[in-house]
């Protein structure tokens, strides 16, 4: 089954910035596939489609087969989208409570959200960070335990904005072999401007004005930075 | 960046901080609601009250400069009762203060008005002292406060943070920038600052209101119920609650 079908999706935000423009992509299941493009161009956007958090204003979305418009409950029970910016997704008073949120409310018992919250909190290597406020955190600290809250709700399509973005190269490190280790047995959508992070997907796209400019080489990320910094301007 | 509005101290270490919030809410709310019914007749047993409150500061390790300070946040209201008495009428002696007479039982009023403030706000300074918020609301609710109550209080709590980070960034950005400044400009330009202050916490706070339903929030709110008494908890509720008692009848 395809786990995204997106087609011909247009999206203007309220102050009439036409973010999105006709995007064409769609994602196999077990897939990575990364989002390359400049800044602006509207990878935060699409991304935000992906769990209904926007609908559609035209075109369409397939999240697994769901049409978003009927309904997100199934839909983001399935898909965990981390946030480009962590003070956007962290919102508890302790990091526990944030990690455990999701597990919490997909109705899982209290056993198996502390569980998961361990785990998760291992994965990114925060844990004996449980007690401590999200908001007395550094920033990739913080990035961590946003990554985290996410974990521990184990969805099955993963959506990375940005993940690596802020993050120590040693931390980065982790990161990129934790989601070499996820990426096996689930679908994976990242954006971001990463090379490395994008030599790990399986396919990549170019996103440019709010348009899949095309298909592009992942293991080729040097080439694509040289080419549109030559002559194509920045957007 | 680290603000403290409310629970300054509350990461401490100490017996008092270790306690089961639920213990310390009914312990501190009891001594509350005994030391405002006892009469002023008994003047002795606001002594042991006083001695009980000072024993449980020194078991807290709070700083005691920092909760008399706190605690003044009654002087206000008590002036503005002080400011009545000597229109209070009365039997008794009266005395002469400068220009007033007050009579004995204004003054006697007045006393008990000061006494029993005072020690109410100690006792709810040392709670919230010795107690981080987010345990102090888990208290309450495992008490009976409805979920949705806690929850809203826990999300204010966590706003106030926000906002004030909001505009310290904010603050931070223009003193860098603007090193050299009139007092009028600079008043002007803190005005424009309050005000995009809100509206970015306002947009942050519907972004993160987009986080919470990415993460099933569907309006219902859903918290672990993690607390366990231990043996110390035993151990303070069959110390504290006797010598309150024995407080209040002797
Ligand atoms: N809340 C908003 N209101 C109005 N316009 C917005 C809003 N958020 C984003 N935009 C605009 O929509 C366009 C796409 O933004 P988006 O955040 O999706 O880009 P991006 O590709 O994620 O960029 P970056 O690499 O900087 O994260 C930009 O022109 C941006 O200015
Ligand atoms: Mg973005």
């Amino acid at each position: 089954m395809r786990a995204v079908e997106i087609r011909n999706l247009h999206y203007t935000y309220p102050d009439g910035t036409r973010a999105l423009r006709g995007v064409n992509l769609e994602v196999e299941e077990g897939e990575s596939v990364f989002l390359m493009g400049p800044n602006g161009s509207g990878k935060s956007t699409l991304l935000l489609h992906l769990n209904g958090l926007l609908l559609p204003q035209r075109g369409r979305v397939r999240v697994f087969g769901l049409d978003p418009r009927n309904g997100v409950g199934e839909i983001r029970r399935r898909v965990g989208l981390v946030f480009q910016d962590p003070d956007d997704q962290l919102f508890m008073p302790t990091v526990f409570e944030d990690v455990a949120f999701g597990p919490l409310h997909l109705g899982l018992e209290e056993g198996e959200v502390r569980r998961r919250v361990r785990k998760a909190l291992g994965e990114v290597g925060m844990r004996g960070f449980e007690k401590r406020s999200p908001q007395h955190l550094s920033y990739g600290e913080r990035k961590r335990v946003a990554i985290a809250t996410v974990l521990s709700m184990d969805p099955q399509l993963l959506v990375l904005d940005e993940p690596t973005l802020g993050l120590d190269p040693w931390v980065r490190g982790r990161l990129l072999s934790l989601l070499r280790r996820l990426r096996r047995g689930r679908t994976l959508l990242m954006a971001g401007h990463d090379g490395e992070l994008m030599e790990l997907c399986d396919r990549a796209y170019l996103l440019r004005r709010g348009r899949v400019e095309r298909e592009i080489d992942p293991s080729a990320w040097r080439e694509e930075i040289e080419i549109g910094g030559r002559g194509r301007g920045y957007r | 960046m680290k603000h403290h509005f409310l629970d300054q101290y509350s990461d401490r270490a100490s017996c008092l901080h270790s306690l089961d919030p639920r213990v310390k809410i009914l312990a501190f709310l009891s001594l509350v609601v005994v030391v405002v019914l006892t009469p002023l007749t008994h003047p002795h047993r606001f002594l042991l009250y006083a001695l009980l409150l000072v024993a449980l500061v020194l078991l807290s390790r709070v700083p005691p400069g920092f909760l008399l300070r706190r605690s003044a946040v009654v002087l206000p209201f008590v002036g503005l009762v002080a400011a009545g008495l000597p229109f209070l009428g009365g039997s008794g002696g009266s005395y002469n203060l400068g220009p007033f007479h007050v009579t004995r039982s204004a003054l006697l009023i007045f006393v008990n008005v000061l006494l029993k403030a005072w020690f109410s706000v100690m006792a709810m300074g040392l709670l919230v002292s010795t107690t981080p918020f987010t345990r102090l609301l888990r208290g309450f609710q495992s008490l009976g406060l409805p979920a949705l109550f806690t929850t809203l209080l826990s999300f204010m709590y966590r706003y106030l943070y926000l906002l004030t980070d909001e505009f310290e960034r904010m603050a931070m950005a223009r003193d860098s920038r603007a090193w050299r400044m009139g007092r009028l400009e600079r008043m002007r330009i803190t005005g424009n600052m309050v005000g995009a202050a809100f509206l970015r916490s306002y947009e942050r706070g519907e972004r993160v209101y987009l986080a919470m339903r990415a993460r099933g929030f569907d309006g219902r709110i859903r918290v672990m119920r993690e607390l366990r008494m231990g043996r110390s908890d035993a151990l303070f509720l069959s110390l504290f609650f006797p010598l309150l008692l024995s407080a209040a009848v002797i």
